[in-house]
């Protein structure tokens, strides 16, 4: 895959200015910009595909895992060992969790590998921001744990998990939107759903800043969302401890 | 020494949420098991021999009573690394081939790595899979999904078995090959606990039986035990003048074959009063049998009843 868009991504540099680039033959006009930007913006081109497309894809591909192992005749299996039950659920997360990071990283490793050996470019925001990418995964992906743990059906914690990551970017516009309601009541009521619900948006948004080098303040972002998670991993396992198979 | 399994006053009550009705699918049900036995336990579809497994491998939670496998309350599951246990409708990771399904499972149960290996080719000879050992499961026949099932329950060579309705999907020669297993495991001291209602096939192994019907033990005892309670004698007298009349005024049902009446009686005293009275009047006793019933009868007969 990777050494795919490396060998299609045939680039002719010229005094470090972009000529132009060939994909697969055609040649693509590209505005005269420096071949850093060139490569800093493919590289934000491929994070905002990843934390887009790839996260629904990563998501739904996912959403099954929870569903199958809470099959009959597949639970009792897993059940009747003399495991904890919560390592049982944790096990099936970190593998989802692990996979899933994996292809993320291999993805952008291998990218940033490729770029930076044709173009002699070495952005360092950009395999850091598999780091958020994954972390905002993760988030959502405990999400559809809970969602298809408690409900025994994968379509319904994937909808629950779409809709948390539907929402985020207007939680990411909170600075705008804040300020527009008319009543206290309604202000302090966005401000604590903005506190509560994890900020995807925000933090895929910073992937992007993390990738072009600007400046970020996404520690609040991190650590709220974060919270979300470790709830959701708590009360799936509170459930899931104490259901009846 | 302490039975394998104890089972004491066991209440287990399914509420589905949102729903007002409940399942009581066990009721102050208690039962025991001696060690190195086959113990059957028989019920009609939906009398809760499924819920009473599940309960003694935690798997679902009793609302009251509990239960010990091998001695050890099962409350702190480690005993459970000593108990094998095949499912109804198991079902595999499909992305798994059958040797990995034992050697996953057996690990799940806490056995060490040698010895999975050496049991896991052991069994898949033994239960005829050793050809599909690298196949992936989803390729597998109903049968062959059942044999790898049974396989997985004895991969960790436990003490104690759990086998719910192991037969389901095999053919004769698998059933046979099954019904083999289990006395060669009960003869090495391991205790199997079968559900099933296929009494044909636990009346020629178990060496118990017990009769479930809506969450209570209704029977308990050997087949022999089990079978003869229900099955009353039968007094054998030639036949003669004026006595089906007699016979009919006692109330006796009666059948006649080849020249005889066979007159059934149901239990010991009723046996003997009748042939004192047919003594008294000179007839001569032909014969007389204990009539043993199959399982199946007694099944059919005693869940009906209730
Ligand atoms: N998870 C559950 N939720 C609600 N009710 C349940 C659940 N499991 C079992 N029941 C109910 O408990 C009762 C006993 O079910 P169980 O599966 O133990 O029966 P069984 O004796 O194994 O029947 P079969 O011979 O068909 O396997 C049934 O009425 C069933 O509807
Ligand atoms: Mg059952």
């Amino acid at each position: 895959m990777i050494g795919t868009i490396g060998l299609a991504l045939n680039m002719d540099i010229v005094n470090g200015v972009m000529q132009g680039a060939t994909l697969l033959g055609t040649e693509i006009k590209i505005p005269a910009i420096t071949v850093d930007q060139f490569i800093v913006s493919v590289q934000a081109g491929l994070a905002i595909m990843l934390s887009t497309v790839g996260m629904f894809l990563a998501l739904m591909a996912t959403s099954t895992l929870f569903p199958q192992m809470l099959q009959k005749g597949s639970i009792d299996l897993l059940l009747c060992r003399p495991l904890p039950r919560w390592r049982i659920l944790t096990a099936r997360f970190a593998g989802g969790a692990c996979i899933m990071a994996f292809n993320a990283a291999y993805l952008i490793l291998g990218v940033w590998l490729v770029l930076g050996w044709k173009s002699g470019i070495w952005n360092r925001g950009f395999p850091l921001s598999a780091g958020l990418l994954i972390f905002a995964f993760v988030v959502l992906f405990s999400v559809v744990m809970l969602g298809s743990v408690i409900t025994e059906n994968g379509p319904v914690g994937l909808l629950t998990a779409f809709a948390l990551f539907m929402f985020s970017p207007i939680l990411a516009a909170h600075r705008q939107i804040t300020p527009v309601l008319e009543k206290e009541l309604y202000r302090k009521a966005f401000r604590f759903v903005y506190w509560v619900l994890p900020k995807s948006a925000e933090t895929l948004g910073a992937s992007r800043r993390l990738i072009m080098n600007q400046p970020m303040e996404i520690g609040w972002v991190l650590g709220t969302s974060l919270a979300f998670a470790v709830a959701c991993y708590v009360v799936t396992v509170m459930y899931f401890t104490r259901k009846d198979y | 020494m302490t039975a394998a399994f104890e089972a004491l006053s066991i209440t287990k009550t399914f509420r589905p949420w949102f729903s007002t009705k409940a399942v009581r699918a066990l009721d102050d049900l208690t039962l025991s098991v001696e060690r190195g036995s086959i113990f059957g336990l028989l019920g009609p579809n939906g009398a809760g021999k499924t819920t009473l497994v599940k309960i003694a491998l935690t798997i679902a939670r009793p609302d009251s009573g509990h239960v010990r496998i091998l001695g050890e309350p099962v409350r702190d599951r480690s005993i459970l690394g000593r108990v094998g246990y095949l499912p109804e409708n198991p079902r595999f990771p499909s992305h798994l081939t059958a040797r990995q399904v034992l050697r996953l499972y057996g690990s799940l149960s806490g056995a060490d790595e040698a010895a999975l290996k050496r049991n896991s080719e052991i069994w898949l000879e033994r239960v005829g899979l050793q050809q599909w050992a690298d196949s992936r499961v989803v390729k597998f026949s109903k049968g062959m999904n059942e044999r790898l099932a049974l396989a997985q329950a004895l991969v960790h060579d436990p003490d104690f078995v759990f086998l719910d309705e192991p037969t389901d999907g095999l053919d004769p020669m698998g059933r046979m090959e099954v019904r083999a297993l289990c006395k060669e495991l009960a003869s090495t001291g391991k205790t199997i606990f079968i559900n099933s209602h296929i009494l044909a096939e636990i009346e020629l192994i178990c060496d118990r039986v017990a009769l479930m019907k809506e969450g209570r033990i209704i029977e308990c005892g050997s087949v022999g035990e089990v079978t003869k309670s229900a099955g009353g004698y039968e007094v054998m007298v030639p036949c003669a003048e004026g006595f089906p009349a007699w016979l009919q005024e006692r109330r006796l049902p009666f059948t006649t074959v080849n020249g005889h009446f066979h007159i059934q009686v149901p239990d010991r005293n009723a046996a003997n009063a009748l042939i004192d009275a047919l003594r008294q009047k000179n007839i001569e006793i032909e014969g007389l049998a204990v009539k043993r019933r199959t399982l199946e009868s007694v099944f059919i007969e005693r869940v009906r009843d209730l």
